[in-house]
């Protein structure tokens, strides 16, 4: 048997352009791109490009038809590498044979660059899946919120002897919160709600209690007092349906009778309506009734007051009295009286309350949807 | 907000809000399903409560009694007491 001497210079040498041609098809793969960002097409691009510099450097990858994640033919192959991203498909396993010379460690070395590129193209198109379907959710969502709050009345509400003025600020992007009015043969309705629970979900079924708030105003068979009657067909309509989705509503219904300056005030579970007089004194109408959705409403109590010039009705949502200061201390019911009952009118009442409740929660957070209503008897002279 | 369950007893402190509502909901049926017959909830030690958890306990007390069964408030804070009242919800809950 002979034996060749191995000469050290021209191994040396072959080892050096080898490595030059391994740190050239990586430079060359480092400046692939995909061009597309679905999964299937990006990695077969990225691949199908790679197997050019591949060859170059006398690597055949030998891609199978409708691979899935690059999988190259073993049987046919003489190495493979494998490389693995965080989530368990999230796999690359790549073959090769050499087109001349022997294997070398730097073969692998490139096999494994290209396959762990692949892992990257992988995980790049899924999270771009994702990303694109969070935000069609997202989108789906702050368009359903824009169509629930759509409900509320838009503009101002202008009777002869009546100042209105009214505001609502959900606590995201659309809540619970709700007032509806109709003014109509000298008699203004209003009713103010609060759906329990937040979001999405409390502003589809707030949407529902305007709509058949706004149905009730037009029914016929009103009770003689509108208020009672208008809560009650809000009961009927909705009771059941509120309880079947484990919700409930508070509601205030007020009758105002212009020419007569009677005001019917009608509660069910709601926060007590603060009726300030013109001489500052201040009366509460609390519930009569629990509220909508957890017992079929029975009786209905109400409250009837004449309206004097200056006299002011104000209803709001706890979301005012309920907000939290830095230090955890609400801005609590006593406030919120003085508050609307100090200001010189039913817009700077509404005002200065949101004024106040955002100065109170210093930055802390709105824990609750706001809404409130100010009805203030005029002289005529003012809408 | 803490919650405890011992036998048909379920127990709750701090605050009672949104954010606790699935907790309780999940306590509260794991007590159903395990026991059957009334349910003694004490809000004794709840020093706040909003309207999601009122609507919580509502929803419990109609899961009471469509088994024939009730929802017993055996205990009632300041606080809790003071917003059942104002929202007449005390009216449809039975409270000891």
């Amino acid at each position: 048997m002979t034996t060749t001497p191995v000469d050290p210079v021209a191994s040396l040498t072959g080892a050096l352009v080898e490595a030059n041609d391994q740190l050239l098809a990586l430079y060359e793969l480092v400046a692939l791109s995909t061009d597309s960002l679905d999964e299937e097409r990006a990695v077969a691009g990225l691949l199908a490009r790679a197997a050019e510099v591949a060859r170059v450097d006398g690597l055949e990858l030998r891609t199978a038809p409708s691979h899935r994640h690059g999988l190259l033919d073993p049987k046919t192959s003489l190495t493979t590498v494998e490389v693995a991203g965080p989530n368990a498909d999230e796999r690359v396993t790549l073959a090769a044979s050499r087109l001349r010379g022997s294997f070398g460690t730097s073969d692998t070395k490139l096999l494994t660059a290209i396959a762990t590129m692949a892992v990257g193209v992988i995980r790049t198109s899924r999270l771009h899946r994702d990303g694109v379907a969070q935000a069609v959710v997202r989108s789906e969502h702050d368009t359903a919120s824009t169509l629930a709050q759509d409900a509320l009345p838009r503009g101002e509400l202008e009777v002869s002897g009546l100042t209105v003025a009214a505001r609502t600020l959900p606590a995201s992007s659309a809540g619970g919160d709700l007032y509806t009015w109709r003014a109509g043969g000298g008699v203004v309705d209003f009713v103010v709600g609060d759906v329990s629970g937040k979001g999405l979900p409390a502003a589809v079924m707030m949407s529902n209690v305007v709509a058949a708030a706004n149905a009730a105003f037009l029914h016929d068979d009103l009770q003689a007092e509108r208020a009672v009657g208008v809560l009650a067909q809000i009961d009927r309509w909705l009771g059941e349906r509120l309880s079947d989705a484990a919700r409930f509503v508070t509601v205030v219904a007020v009758s105002v009778d212009v020419d007569r300056s009677i005001a019917t005030i009608a509660n069910a579970g709601h926060s007590p309506v603060v009726v300030m007089r013109a001489d500052r004194t201040v009366e509460h109408v609390r519930p009569g009734a629990p509220p909508v959705g957890v017992l079929p409403l029975d009786e209905l109590p109400h409250t009837r007051i004449h309206l004097s010039v200056g006299d002011r009705i104000v209803i709001g949502s706890d979301g005012f009295t309920e907000q939290s200061d830095p230090s955890g201390g609400f801005f609590g019911e006593d406030r919120f009286v003085d508050t609307v009952c100090t200001a010189t009118g039913a817009r700077e009442a509404v005002d200065r309350l949101f004024d106040a409740v955002d100065a109170h929660a210093a930055g802390q957070t709105q824990s609750d949807d706001r809404t409130i209503v100010v009805i203030e008897r005029t002289d005529g002279s003012t809408c | 907000m803490q919650l405890e369950n011992h036998a048909n007893n379920l127990q709750l402190s701090g605050r009672f809000d949104a954010h606790e509502a699935d907790a309780f909901r999940t306590s509260f049926e794991s007590i159903v399903s395990a026991h059957g017959g009334d349910v003694h909830l004490d809000l004794a030690a709840v020093d706040f409560i909003d309207s999601t958890a009122l609507a919580e306990i509502v929803r419990a007390m109609k899961r009471c009694r469509e088994g024939g069964h009730e929802l017993v408030i055996v205990g009632v804070s300041d606080p809790v007491r003071v917003i059942l009242e104002l929202t007449r919800l005390d009216q449809a809950l039975t409270i000891r």
